[in-house]
């Protein structure tokens, strides 16, 4: 069974037709990175997996998405259980206003089901996954705001790894950092898939290149072209994306 | 995956609805109150004629006539000043320390109590000034009191002039004031007279601070210069409420009185209200 | 040339505002201050009879010695009853009408009752009497006393403290009504009300806030007052209750809307975090937006408090206006700008009451400047003043 599967998904905002008819599948433990130029939908695209589009006015969605086999748009289906299980990193660190370990113990605490006792079991579990743990073990009672923004953008990713997600939504989490921070991030990825299936949003096809085993292009609300990371860059079948990989690689 | 009913948000949100509701509710039902209880002592006359008989007969002309007075004093002296002043922080002023220092003065002035400006009215214009309890003395106590709200609105209503605008004039070779006058000045007038409107509502409504500057108790003839003293409309429905000589045969002309004075002040702040919609529509902010 | 002429005149307009707090903080200062070194009895001397051994009364015991609950002994004098005679009292001594000459020798003999005690202007006092001193210490007084009583012959009481303890109950009744439910309001129009009726709903709360005062005091008499009379079974309606109900329902717009802003403000990336994280509306809500904006309800309740213990005109129409200590909320109360509002206007310029009432005048205004003050500088920084 695939991890995530979507079969012709199309969007509409309003009368704006943002995404078209896109079908793929995913595997488990597998980096998706989803590539083209801004506005093209591929952050539509991502944010239709932890249904986090409910909330613009004038949504409208066709078509099947999958999770683990599961129609996450089934009447049924309740947004907020969802996106317990389907984790997601933003553009910009989005520390909340607390200490790094009430940033943690966020997602946790929401369910009320955990003793304090495994609360902080998790929270460091997850520090370390995200490889913050030594930088901070000394102090979590630091507010998450005195941090470095590398440092933010990898506590939520911990803060989005402690509820133990079936899914991890990334959408361009390195855009505003330095390249050193950029670096742990892609290092972190890397370790990520051994545990993980993440689906990543990037404007850079380096980064593309180095995190990703499948990789998918959008072009005006269109999936052009979609396979593995390999092939993609070395052998594209499709003239635009040709051209978009070109144009950017110079 | 199923979803469950979450009965204690559905409750915090029925909770947050019947509250602001509520709140909204309770205006609604001292409008109309007053509307039901007011609307049969309003009649041409009431509005026409001045008191008689120790306020329990007549009418209430002589409070609009000096409420209107009154206010129109204070929102020419406060709109001439504030909208100077408002210019100054938006387009003038050069150093931010000084800037900020102003505008620090100003929200400190928004704060001080109006009964306080009142006091500081009589100390000042009735006694120290000599001008005694009158239209001027009053309607300056109200133009203090109403500074900071006008300030703060022709600030904000310069600053939303596009500075695109303003570039352009002053490569065009205009200086600094002749962009002002013939560029930022027409294009924000309609925000600054959006609010005036909004304070002359606002300055209709005022008692404390005229009770020691201006208002009569009982003066049922109008006045004929700035200097003299007059009856208001909200002192008027004060003193008939607290003071008339027998308080059941006048609270139907205390009843008349609120009905008129709302009134006035609800045209204004609807006015305002509408003025400022237009506004947003035409320029889409 | 003509330029800088323009430029001066705008900035002598935002100068007027320095100007004002100046001048307002001057001559509230120079009519108030002599309310601390003047006496309000400076006009009259105070004697006893010769016998007496009494050199020196204080304020108090002049009081109780005048509403006869002290006797000389209990102020070490002789042992006689006490008979206080002042201008307020006079008339009782004198029957039928009298001529001034009559009356300077019924005051003449009246000196030679051993229990005597006069309160009299030096030019009606008998020279027989022997002058006592009543030494007047105005900050004790005035900070010291509970009791408000200011036209009080011959010795006023004028202790700020029923006043303040008035205006702080109806304050603190006004904050626990404006605090939540301003909060409950704002979460309201930013989560739940749909976007047509955004406009309408903010005119509404503009009208509420533009209400004249004394028409929200005018209805509060009419109706909320006999209403909370039925609902404690209370001899009167008019209670610190009362006024603190309708002023706190007359701040919810302010409340509202500041608190309104700050919600508007937090970055949507922030709270999409949270929904992120599995959270639902309510939890974001209470777990993320309030705890976000904390600093904000903090500027919003000073501000709202600042704007309840200002108002005159409702308290002054629907509290009671009593000057006692009240001890619940269901005492009738005065608040300190609702005695300005019903004394100043009867104090002649330049007497003890006047200088008085301005010194609350300045208490006033710097309670509220300490409040605004306060809010000022705690307010989130990327907020603009």
């Amino acid at each position: 069974m695939y991890k995530v599967e979507t079969h012709s998904v199309s969007v509409w905002y309003g009368s704006y037709k943002a995404l078209d008819a896109v079908s793929l599948a995913l595997e488990r433990n597998q980096v998706l990175a989803l590539i083209g130029p801004s506005g093209c939908g591929k952050s539509t695209f991502l944010r239709l997996l932890n249904r986090m589009n409910d909330f613009i006015e004038g949504f409208r969605i066709e078509g099947r998405i999958l999770i683990d086999g599961e129609d996450i748009y089934a009447p049924t289906v309740d947004p907020v259980h969802l996106r317990r299980r389907v984790g997601m990193v933003f553009q910009k660190p989005t520390p909340f206003p607390f200490s790094i370990y009430e940033n943690v113990a966020y997602g946790l605490r929401l369910q009320n089901r955990l003793k304090e006792s495994q609360v902080r079991e998790r929270v460091v579990q997850a520090l370390q996954q995200a490889a913050l743990w030594d930088e901070v073990k000394d102090n979590l009672k630091r507010s998450a705001l005195s941090l470095s923004g590398g440092q933010q953008q990898r506590l939520c990713i911990a803060r989005a790894l402690a509820v133990r997600p079936a899914l991890l939504l990334m959408d361009e989490p390195t855009s505003a950092l330095d390249p050193i921070s950029t670096a742990k991030i892609e290092e972190l990825i890397h370790e990520l898939r051994n545990s993980y299936t993440i689906v990543v949003v990037t404007h850079n096809m380096q980064q593309a290149a180095r995190i990703s085993d499948m990789t998918a292009f959008f072009y005006m609300g269109k999936l052009v072209e979609y396979g593995r990371t390999k092939d993609f860059f070395t052998n594209p079948q499709h003239p635009e994306t040709l051209k978009y990989i070109t144009g950017r690689f110079g | 995956m199923r979803k469950p009913k979450r009965l204690g948000e559905e409750l915090a949100t029925w909770g947050v609805t019947f509250i602001s509701w509520s709140a909204i509710g309770i205006l609604g039902g001292v409008l109309v109150f007053l509307l039901y209880k007011g609307v049969g002592v309003l009649s041409w006359s009431f509005l026409t004629e001045p008191m008689r008989d120790g306020m329990r007969g007549g009418g209430i002309a002589p409070a609009i006539v000096g409420s209107l007075w009154v206010t129109m004093v204070a929102i020419l002296i406060g709109g001439v000043i504030g909208t100077a002043a408002g210019a100054y922080l938006s387009e003038f002023a050069q150093q931010p320390r000084l800037k900020r220092f102003i505008e620090f003065l100003v929200t400190t002035l928004a704060g001080i109590p109006s009964i306080v400006y009142g006091l500081f009215g009589l100390a000042l214009f009735v006694t120290a000034l000599g001008l005694g309890a009158s239209i001027l003395a009053g309607g300056m106590t109200l133009a203090l009191l109403s500074l900071p709200l006008l300030i703060r609105n022709a600030q904000e209503a310069f600053s939303a002039v596009p500075s695109s605008l303003k570039q352009a004039s002053i490569g065009l070779g205009a200086s600094e004031t002749q962009t002002f006058f013939r560029i930022t000045f027409p294009i924000a007038l309609p925000r600054i007279l959006t609010g005036l409107v909004l304070a002359t509502g606002r300055v209709l409504g005022e008692t404390a601070p005229v009770l020691f500057t201006v208002a009569a108790y009982y003066l049922p003839t109008y006045p004929h210069s700035v200097l003299e003293p007059t009856m208001l409309l909200p002192y008027h429905l004060y003193a008939l409420i607290t003071s008339g000589v027998n308080i059941r045969e006048t609270y139907p002309m205390a009843f008349g009185t609120a009905l008129v004075l709302l009134i006035l002040t609800l045209c204004f702040t609807l006015l305002s209200a509408y003025l400022r919609y237009k506004l947003k529509k035409r320029y889409r902010v | 040339m003509k330029d800088k002429w323009a430029k001066r005149v705008f900035q002598a307009a935002a100068g007027t505002t320095f100007l004002i707090l100046l001048g307002l903080t001057f001559f509230l200062f120079r009519e108030g201050m002599p309310a601390l070194y003047r006496s309000p009895y400076e006009e009259l001397v105070f004697a006893v009879h010769p016998a007496n051994p009494v050199q020196q009364l204080s304020t108090n015991a002049v009081r109780s010695l005048v509403r006869g609950e002290k006797s000389w002994r209990e102020l070490g004098g002789p042992d006689t009853p006490a008979v206080a005679v002042h201008l307020g009292n006079i008339e009782r001594y004198l029957s039928g009408p009298f001529l001034p000459g009559q009356l300077q020798r019924k005051l003449d003999s009246l000196a030679h009752l051993s229990g005597i005690f006069l309160a009299l202007p030096a030019s009606l006092m008998p020279g027989f009497a022997k002058r006592i001193r009543v030494p007047w210490r105005g900050g004790a007084e005035i900070f010291g006393s509970s009791r408000w009583s200011p036209t009080y012959e011959p010795v006023p009481a004028v202790g700020f403290w029923p006043l303040l303890v008035g205006s702080l109950w109806v304050g603190a009744i006004g904050l626990f009504v404006v605090v939540p439910l301003g909060i409950a309001m704002a979460i309201y129009v930013v989560e739940f009300l749909p976007a047509r009726l955004y406009y309408p709903v903010k005119v509404m709360w503009e009208v509420l806030a533009g209400l004249p005062s004394v028409v929200v005091g005018f209805w509060g008499l009419v109706i909320v007052v006999p209403w909370v009379q039925r609902l404690f079974h209370l001899s009167a309606g008019e209670t610190a209750l009362t006024a603190g109900l309708l002023l706190g329902w007359m701040t919810l717009p302010l409340m509202a809307s500041l608190v309104e802003e700050a919600l508007q403000a937090i970055p949507q990336l922030l709270y999409e975090s949270s929904y992120g994280l599995g959270a639902t509306q309510w939890q974001t809500i209470l777990r993320l937006k309030i705890p976000y904006i904390l600093p904000s309800i903090a500027t919003a309740t000073l501000l709202s408090a600042g704007r309840i213990l200002g108002e005159t005109m409702v308290v002054l129409m629907v509290s009671g206006n009593a000057p006692i200590l009240p001890l619940s909320p269901l005492d009738p109360v005065r608040t300190l700008p609702a005695t300005l509002a019903a004394e100043l206007g009867e104090a002649p310029v330049g007497s003890y009451h006047y200088h008085v009432l301005f010194l609350m005048g300045v208490f006033l205004f710097l309670l509220t400047l300490a409040l605004n003050l306060t809010a000022y500088f705690i307010r989130p920084r990327d907020e603009k003043a």
